[in-house]
Formats: structure tokens, C-alpha cells, sequence
């Protein structure tokens, strides 16, 4: 039994390690690619406050989208069709906004409405039919496309309210911008803090972890108050995903409802047995993902002040792509909210250094996909050597 | 055995699948912090009778009484609620989430409910959980580590754990050893013996005869969906019990 103790210990806390590394990594290597271009391609602009701002700004719909993403892929499921529910969204926007002139409240109502029918849509057709969610978003994302496009009749309008259009471009004014990330990212680095100091007892390496973890918590809290103090203070948009991001990571760790998302993924057969609804999670899961397609659709819409019915084409597998890069599992089971956020600021670094340099956005296609085959090929390399194969 | 009270008695149920026939007339009882064994070979019907006891499957005909009440619409909610819990052969546990977790998925504690939405009380499911943990003399070193990170026969202490958290009137064990070498099953027979204490009864389906003879009070042979022998595990020898599965005459009845 101490034999078997002693090997146990060395296992599970590889496990929690290499999830640590993984951060770790697409912390540092998103820190070197802005250096890099920063140093050699841009003549120091990547790291001037108003790019990180407009950097921070560019990764909120694929970040947001990317989360609820997140809780599905974790749950054993998927959405294709998130970009094209999106574009119906976008597009009944700007159908109320523009062609029926209709107030800014109930714009925002029939957004979520739309996004989150269609998401009880997606997540019915899955439960009732017992379709895989591949199948049912894959249709979706044709339907739901042909969709937007007829009740546009493939117009782009553009021009929303004027406090329709506040949504997306106004700022947190600098003073409460920089007192709610000191105090956000002081109490994720008093955690750091505590939970470093109580590790006297874990391996040398995982200690070592634990500091690198901290210099990132604490780095990023001084990085992001300095910038958004300088510049104009927070984007309504980064706002906005900042909660989302606090809330879905609570909701993660701390409720049942977060747990069982874990629990669905982990063992679907064990869940039902203790009596969780899969039919009830996955439906709701679903309409969640709705309710975030909205709200992306929302700040895309009010960001770009027009609706073009083929927006987003690519915007679900994005979606995917940062879930992944940021260690969700695509078998279901393995993923974090913070982890996503970090694939997601990745994605955007990416696309955000590239054109600064005046690279051609077909390169940034090549560039996502290499880092995807990077991550995936470490992944299955650390882990591997961590289940001790 | 009329003495004691029964936990669960059986009378002349019968299960059948259109033309077949899983279980056929049988009766038997389980009598309050009994250990009863269920023996046979497959297809004599062991899971079936298990999954009806633990309101997986209704019975076709007769009647089940569990705690003296007639309980023949059986679901596995409702077992649950009457205090039957069953460790399932291949456990059911999440393999991603944690110990404590695991042990409290689906009734987790909880600090603040609003409807469906509860916050969880890590705490107090922690403090819950290293009780049990010390009742079936299991050490771990985190009750944080995902359950990936244990041994087989851990996992099955774990699972048992789960089973008796919410002190249970009835474990039902489905082949607890199966996936063990027969020296690692022997600190969860023992544990498995000392469940009585706890106050509840054990019901075992197994393969393993002498794992029977080990732990229960009594066994049952079923064959054919017949419970054909009674056996008092103390005046049986394997043999005996190995004729009476294969259907052999020498079995005293």
C-alpha cells in the first residue's frame, strides 16, 4: 500500500502539473510572439497601449463564443453552427435597428431571444433524435446561414442607435478601470500567493510551478492595469468578457451545475446513474451557448455598425481552435475557462501581430493552424509521459 | 432468520423479456445487517434480480418489499430515497473529477440553493468525506486527487465510500473483486464485512466463491432464473457451492 501511495502521488500531481505547464506555456509563448514583433516587424507598436487595447477588443466574440464552446466540447459536445447563429442574430439587429426602428432594449431582447431559440433548437434536436451534436450543428450551420440570409435578403444595413452603438465603443473611465482589475487581479494573485506558500511540501518542480503562476497572475494584473489606465481605460466589450470570464470560471469550480458539466464528460454513463439529467444538462448547455452567441453577436454588431449576412464563417471553428490550444479535451471531460481565455488571447495575438507587420491574412489561417498541430503535438507528448505510458 | 427485520424480502417475482424468462418465481429475503451472497453462472439471472432490488428493472410479476412495504414500481430514484445503494461492477466514477467529488456527485452538499442552482460546500463534503474514508480505513493522500490517480482497488474503496454516504439501509455489490488480484480484493472483503457495523445489510453478486464464503452470512444459488439452493456460508464448502451452480444432484438444498 505505500508503495502503491508513494507512485499515486507522483501521478496525480503530474496531472495537475502538466495542465500548469500547459498554461504556463501559452503564457510565455504569447509574451515571446508579442516581443518578437514588437522587436523585428513593427518598430514597437505591438506593446504600445493602444494596440494591447485594440488587441483586448479583437479577441472578445471569439473568446466569448470560445467559453460556451468550452462547456460543451467539456460535456462531449459541439457547436458548428455558432457562427451562423451569430450572423442571424447580427442580422435581426440590424433588421429592428435600421429597417423597423425599433428601440435599443428590445433589440437586445430579441437578439438573446434568437440566439437562445436557436440554441434549444440545436440542443432538442440533439436529445430528441439522439443525433451527435456534429451532425445537428452541421446542419445548422447551413440553415441557420440560409436563415440569415433570406431575412436580410443578403443586404448588408448598417447604422445602428446611437446608444445601440455605445455598446461596443465606450470605455470603463481609467480611474474604475484601473481600481476593478487592481482589485479582480489582486485577489487571483492573493490566491496565487497562498496557495505557493502552502506548497512546502510538493516536489521542487511543482513549487517552481507555482511561483511561475504567480509572476504570470501578478504580471498580467500590473500589465493590464497599466495599459488600460494609459490609454482610455476598458473597452465596454473587454467589460463585458471579463465578467463572463469570472462568472463561467465560478460557475466551473463552485455550483453542481458546473461540476456536472465535468461529470457528463468524464463518464456520461456514471452521471446518469446518480441521477443527473443528460437530456436537461445538454439541452440547457446548449442554450447557454445561444445566450453567448448572442452576446458576441451583439458586440460584433455594435463594433462593426453593420450586418452583413456571411459574417462569421469561420467563427465556430475559431471558437474551437482557442478551446483547444488552451487544453479543452475534444473527447470531453478536460478543459478550463482561464485555459481558453489564453487560446483565445493567443488566436488574437496571432492575427493582431501578423497585420501590424502587413503580413496577409492568408497567413494568419497558416499560422493558427501550425500553432493548433504545436499544442496538440505537445499535449500528446507531456501527457503521454504523465499517465506514464 | 424470521426474527429480524427484513430489508428487503422477495416474494415469487418473476421478470421476463418478451419470451424469455430472466427470472422465474423466486423468493428470498435480506434481514437487517445481513451480508447475503448471490451466486450462479451467467445468465441465471444475478443482475437482473440486483437491477430489480435497485429499481433498475420492474418486475413482471410478484412482489418486492423493502423495508416491509410493497414497493413493486421501483425506480432508481426512488431505491435511492429508500436507502438501497449499489456499487456498480465497473464503479461509475468520473475518472476526471475528484475524490470528494465523486463521492458526492449528484447529492453534492451545498451552502446556498436556488432551485436548480447550488453553490457547493467544499468543506463540509471534505470533512464528510476523510469520516468515511476513516470508517473503511482508507488512506489517501489528497481527498483533491482525480480519481485517475488511483490504484483499482482504491477506486473500489472509493466507490464503496460513495455508496455508504448517505448511510444506506442497503449496499448492493456488483462482482466488487472482479476487477481485482485476488490479494487486493482482500482489504476490501474485510472492509466489505465490517459494513454491518455501519448498520446496513450488503448484497454481493460474485464470481468468486471463496470471496463469498469469505464475507456473507448466507448464499443463494440461482440457476436459470430459479433460486435452486439456500446455502448458511458456514456449512458449505466451495465444492459443494461449485455443484450446485453447475447444476449438479450432490448439493444439499
Amino acid at each position: 500500500m505505500a508503495n502503491a501511495r508513494a507512485s499515486d502521488v507522483t501521478n496525480s500531481t503530474l496531472a495537475a502539473d502538466t495542465r500548469k505547464i500547459r498554461l504556463l506555456l501559452l503564457a510565455f509563448a504569447t509574451i515571446l510572439v508579442w516581443l518578437a514583433f514588437d522587436l523585428i516587424w513593427t518598430d514597437g507598436f505591438v506593446l504600445t497601449p493602444r494596440n494591447l487595447t485594440s488587441l483586448s477588443v479583437q479577441m472578445t466574440v471569439t473568446c466569448i463564443l470560445a467559453i460556451g464552446m468550452t462547456w460543451l466540447l467539456i460535456a462531449r459536445e459541439i457547436d458548428l453552427s455558432a457562427g451562423a447563429v451569430m450572423a442571424l442574430v447580427i442580422v435581426v439587429i440590424f433588421q429592428l435597428q435600421v429597417v423597423h426602428e425599433v428601440g435599443t432594449l428590445l433589440t437586445l431582447i430579441a437578439a438573446f431571444a434568437v440566439g437562445i431559440l436557436l440554441g434549444l433548437i440545436n440542443g432538442s434536436i440533439r436529445i430528441v433524435l439522439l443525433v451527435p451534436s456534429f451532425v445537428v450543428t452541421l446542419a445548422g450551420f447551413s440553415w441557420i446561414r440560409g436563415t440569415a440570409f433570406i431575412v436580410s435578403e443578403g443586404q448588408t444595413h448598417a447604422g445602428t442607435n446611437e446608444f445601440f452603438y455605445l455598446i461596443s465603443n465606450s470605455y470603463l473611465p481609467p480611474a474604475y478601470s484601473i481600481a476593478l482589475i487592481l482589485i479582480v487581479g489582486g485577489y487571483f494573485t492573493w490566491k496565487a500567493l497562498r496557495n505557493t506558500l502552502a506548497g512546502q511540501r510538493k516536489l521542487p518542480i511543482s513549487r517552481m510551478l507555482d511561483w511561475l503562476q504567480l509572476l504570470v497572475v501578478a504580471g498580467t494584473t500590473i500589465g493590464a492595469a497599466a495599459v488600460f489606465y494609459v490609454y482610455r481605460g476598458l473597452p465596454f466589450p473587454v467589460l463585458i468578457l471579463l465578467i463572463v470570464i469570472l462568472a463561467t470560471n465560478w460557475i466551473s469550480t463552485n455550483t453542481t451545475f458546473g461540476r456536472h458539466i465535468y461529470a457528463l464528460g468524464g463518464n456520461p454513463m456514471a452521471a446518469r446513474r446518480v441521477g443527473i439529467s443528460i437530456s436537461l444538462m445538454t439541452i440547457g448547455l446548449f442554450a447557454l451557448m445561444g445566450a453567448f452567441t448572442a452576446l458576441a453577436g451583439v458586440i460584433q454588431a455594435s463594433l462593426l455598425d453593420a450586418g452583413p449576412p456571411g459574417i462569421g464563417q469561420l467563427l465556430a471553428l475559431n471558437a474551437i481552435s482557442a478551446a483547444i490550444i488552451g487544453g479543452t479535451s475534444l473527447f470531453g471531460g478536460y478543459g478550463s475557462i482561464w485555459g481558453t481565455v489564453a487560446g483565445s488571447l493567443m488566436m488574437a495575438s496571432i492575427a493582431n501581430c501578423l497585420s501590424l507587420a502587413g503580413v496577409n491574412t492568408f497567413y494568419q489561417m497558416v499560422a493558427t493552424g501550425i500553432i493548433l498541430i504545436i499544442t496538440i503535438a505537445v499535449d500528446s507528448l507531456v501527457m503521454n509521459r504523465g499517465r506514464g505510458v | 432468520m424470521g426474527v429480524r427485520e427484513n430489508v428487503v424480502q422477495a416474494e415469487n417475482l418473476s421478470k421476463s423479456y418478451g419470451a424469455v424468462t430472466a427470472l422465474d418465481n423466486i423468493s428470498f429475503e435480506i434481514g437487517q445487517g445481513e451480508i447475503v451472497g448471490f451466486a450462479g453462472d451467467n445468465g441465471a439471472g444475478k443482475s437482473t434480480l440486483m437491477k430489480m432490488v435497485a429499481g433498475d428493472v420492474t418486475p413482471t410479476s410478484g412482489e418486492l418489499l423493502i423495508n416491509n412495504k410493497i414497493e413493486n414500481n421501483l425506480t432508481t430514484k426512488y431505491a435511492q430515497k429508500l436507502g438501497i445503494s449499489m456499487v456498480y461492477q465497473d464503479l461509475a466514477l468520473c475518472d476526471n473529477l475528484e475524490i470528494v467529488e465523486n463521492i458526492f456527485l449528484g447529492r453534492e452538499l451545498t451552502r446556498f440553493e436556488l432551485g436548480r442552482f447550488k453553490v457547493i460546500d467544499k468543506d463540509r463534503m471534505l470533512a464528510r468525506s476523510q469520516e468515511l474514508l476513516d470508517i473503511l480505513d482508507l488512506e489517501l493522500p489528497s481527498l483533491e486527487e482525480p480519481v485517475t490517480a488511483l490504484s483499482g482497488g482504491q477506486r473500489q474503496l472509493v466507490a464503496i465510500a460513495r455508496a455508504i454516504a448517505f448511510s444506506p439501509k442497503l449496499v448492493i455489490m456488483d462482482e466488487p473483486t472482479a476487477a481485482l488480484s485476488v490479494k487486493a480484493g482482500q482489504p476490501l472483503l474485510e472492509q466489505i464485512r465490517r459494513l454491518p457495523e455501519t448498520g446496513c445489510s450488503v448484497m454481493i453478486v460474485s464470481h468468486r466463491l471463496s470471496d463469498l464464503l469469505d464475507t456473507c452470512d448466507r448464499i443463494y444459488v440461482l440457476r436459470r432464473g430459479n433460486i435452486t439452493h439456500e446455502f448458511s456460508s458456514d456449512n458449505v464448502s466451495e465444492a459443494e457451492l461449485l455443484h450446485a451452480i453447475a447444476g449438479v444432484s450432490e448439493g444439499n438444498q
